[in-house]
């Protein structure tokens, strides 16, 4: 269910913005959290991530297989790390981190399947880090809180 | 994590790159997919149609703005434009006016009334060669407005019933006291030298008396008013409304002007 609900406002957000605005990954974001948050339930985010990436493909991209693709291997690599490191170490600012770093290469090719070329490519990277970066801060505060609260 | 787990998620994240691949490898063959793209659109039709409506919403306010924009651009040039005519139009009515004004004999056209002496005087363009001579009564619409105070060969200056310094002996028509108007200065105009006690009542008509030779008896001056003021000692003085409209003159009458050449000699001074 909360993939679908992620999956949707996504969809939303891009429909009311079309053309204007470059709306965020919050599909992915809310995978990426999910996968980070949950060691047991990689195969079913996976899936998810998967078959959201087609049908957003379908929808939006024209390349099925494009976003599904970027998703999986982004989440296989996220959970690689993060799981790699020692549960000490598996902080806040840490989270954040892997987080922000994974939303890299989409963030790159969405600019270029903008259409964005030259200046424009700087352009459109900052303008999606202004709302990327408060998004990724939010998640690790989320993240942080549950930390310090893990019956809440 | 165990190392079972990790091991099935890696299959199945395999598993899913490769179909990407596929799919991907597909991707150019558009008949393949049209038909999952179609239906996809259609199915998300519905749960997208609040976003569509917001935006046309957005749309619709932003093209509001917009239009309002270009039609207050549009009006600023209107008003601009339509000052410029007005401004075009009122130079071409008073070239009219002018010309209007100078076929009239015995009328003249006020040519200068200075902001810092608006109440006190104004120059006329009628002077001695016109028959103009010192002290003449002026007129408009048959009310006195001043007396010539200097006349030059092609111009005069005439000093207003409002001036302070100028001093006409009148008489109440009904009541037939005699008095002296004189202005304040700032557009009044005063009865002065009138014993306390006297009945005056709103409304009676002020004339000039027969007092000079320069200035004939009953040109009438204008109309008593109700408000009075104690000018000190015996006397009451009482505001006169003018008969003539003193805050817009264009043309004058000269009282007793002689045609060019014609019997009177202008005096001058």
């Amino acid at each position: 269910m909360i993939y679908a609900l992620a999956w949707y406002i996504q969809d939303f957000l891009w429909v009311l913005g079309t053309g204007r605005v470059v709306v965020p990954e919050i599909f992915l974001l809310v995978l990426l959290f999910l996968s980070l948050r949950h060691p047991s339930r990689g195969v079913e985010i996976l899936w998810a991530g998967f078959l959201g990436g087609i049908l957003w493909d379908l929808r939006w991209v024209g390349f099925p297989g494009l976003s599904s693709l970027f998703y999986v291997v982004t989440i296989l690599m996220s959970r690689w790390a993060w799981f790699s490191l020692p549960v000490s170490g598996r902080t806040a600012p840490v989270f954040g981190a892997i987080l922000w770093a994974a939303f890299f290469p989409v963030s790159v090719v969405r600019i270029f399947m903008g259409g964005a070329r030259g200046l424009g490519i700087f352009t459109t990277y900052f303008l999606q880090q202004s709302y990327l970066l408060p998004l990724v801060l939010f998640t690790s505060l989320i993240y942080g809180w549950r930390l310090k609260n893990p019956d809440a | 994590m165990t190392e079972k787990h990790l091991g099935k998620e890696w299959i199945h994240g395999l598993l899913m790159i490769i179909a990407s691949l596929l799919f991907l490898a597909a991707a150019p063959r558009k008949d393949v997919f049209r038909g999952a793209v179609d239906l996809v659109g259609e199915i998300l039709r519905y749960p997208e149609y609040p976003a569509v409506a917001l935006q046309r919403g957005a749309k619709r306010v932003s093209f509001w703005f917009a239009d309002k924009s270009a039609l207050k651009e549009r009006l600023d040039i209107l008003e601009e434009e339509n000052t410029r005519l007005r401004l075009a139009w009122s130079v071409g009515s008073a070239s009219h006016l002018k010309q209007e004004l100078d076929r009239f004999y015995g009328y003249a056209r006020v040519t200068l009334r200075e902001p810092l002496s608006w109440w006190s005087e104004v120059r006329i363009n009628k002077g001695t060669s016109d028959g103009v001579f010192f002290g003449a009564p002026v007129l408009h619409n048959g009310y006195l407005v001043g007396r010539v105070s200097s006349s030059e060969e092609n111009y005069s200056w005439v000093e207003l019933i409002t001036s302070s310094s100028l001093m006409i002996p009148v008489v109440i028509e009904e009541t037939r006291d005699l008095g002296v108007v004189a202005g304040d200065g700032e557009g009044g105009l005063w009865l002065l030298y009138v014993p306390e006690g006297r009945l005056f009542s709103e409304g009676m008509t002020v004339s000039t008396a027969m007092v000079s030779e320069a200035l004939p008896p009953g040109i009438p001056v204008g109309r008593l008013s109700s408000e009075t003021r104690n000018s000190g000692s015996a006397y009451l003085a009482w505001r006169v409304i003018p008969g003539a409209g003193l805050t817009q003159l264009y043309a004058l009458e000269i009282f007793g002007e002689t045609p060019p050449g014609g019997g009177r000699e202008g005096r001058s001074r």
